[in-house]
């Protein structure tokens, strides 16, 4: 019987610093990653909520004005309010979520009928290198059937 | 104490195939998750493109004057001069580096009796009345992924009222 030697406790010193610095390396990554899709998705939660906000608005509205960063539907009007998005007056935009850009441009063929594309830069806050750009094009569907045609 | 030494390799020996069976398993499983979310990224961004190419398609068919836009394959653009979308003739490749798209523009085809759709692959030799009311908008987005071709379509039909 006889104790470890100098070089054996040495190297077991080594070893185990190898494997803490190597998990330790990888808890940090893992956590980061998990951080980054956290975000990621408050992000495409954000976007998708916005999307369907304004193709639903937008194609079943009667009255659209639009100017390069508003939006009216009918009684409802969207503007950029401190890096938020307020639906008359009340965000409906996260407080994680800054929003940079918001711009409507009516490209309609049709007076009356519009179509527009809204363009929207999404940061967020605490992981400004997560960003999104949503850019939706949206038609206002025509409700008021004429006659004519043929 | 020499048996015991190489006891001790060999259970080494053992923690690395098991370890190395772990990894193996586990490599897979990830790849197919990272596969899985680029997928729907990609079908994300795909589904913003066809929507766009029905959403202009729409709007362009509103103007009496492009009703008559014969049957074929066009792709969305804007008028920069007028401020319009306009539709231009043939597909367009290489949107966002990746996706490719088409707006096909097809006559619809009814029975002269019940005026029920037939369809419109066989509009050639419907056997029915071309009604010029009506017109189907197929909005097609195409792109490569992990060397095979993946699409999303959208299909709308415009009644001309």
């Amino acid at each position: 019987m006889r104790g470890f030697t100098l070089i054996e406790i040495l190297l077991g010193v080594a070893i185990s610093v190898l494997i803490f610095i190597t998990a330790g390396s990888v808890m940090v990554t893992l956590y980061n990653s998990s951080t980054r899709t956290k975000q990621s998705q408050s992000l495409e939660q954000t976007k998708n909520d916005l999307q369907l906000e304004f193709l639903n608005n937008v194609r079943w509205g009667e009255e659209i004005e639009s100017n390069l960063n508003s939006l009216r539907v009918d009684e409802t009007v969207y503007e950029l309010v401190d890096g938020r998005i307020n639906k008359n007056g009340e965000a409906i935009t996260s407080s994680e979520v800054e929003v940079r850009d918001f711009s409507v441009v009516d490209y309609s063929t049709s007076d009356g009928v519009a179509s527009l594309e809204i363009s929207i830069e999404l940061v967020n806050k605490r992981l400004p290198s997560v960003s999104e750009r949503l850019r939706v094009v949206v038609s206002q569907r025509q409700m008021e059937i004429t006659e004519g045609g043929g | 104490m020499l048996n015991r030494r190489g006891y001790i390799v060999l259970e080494a020996l053992l923690s690395i195939v098991v370890l190395s069976l772990v990894v193996l398993a586990v490599f897979p499983m990830l790849s197919f998750l990272l596969k899985r979310s680029e997928r729907s990224k990609y079908e994300a961004a795909a589904s913003l493109l066809v929507q766009e190419g029905i959403e202009v398609a729409y709007n362009v068919f509103l103007d009496e004057d492009e009703w008559g836009l014969s049957n074929g394959d066009y792709h969305p653009s804007l008028n920069a001069s007028r401020g319009e979308w306009v539709l231009l003739v043939g597909g367009e490749q290489d949107i966002e580096t990746r996706f490719d798209r088409v707006v096909n523009v097809a006559s619809v085809c009814r029975t002269s009796g019940t005026g029920e759709v037939i369809d419109p692959e066989t509009y050639e030799s419907c056997g029915g009345v071309v009604d010029y009311l009506s017109k189907w908008v197929t909005t097609r987005v195409s792109w490569e992924e992990g060397g095979e071709t993946k699409s999303l379509e959208a299909k709308l039909m415009l009644l001309k009222v």
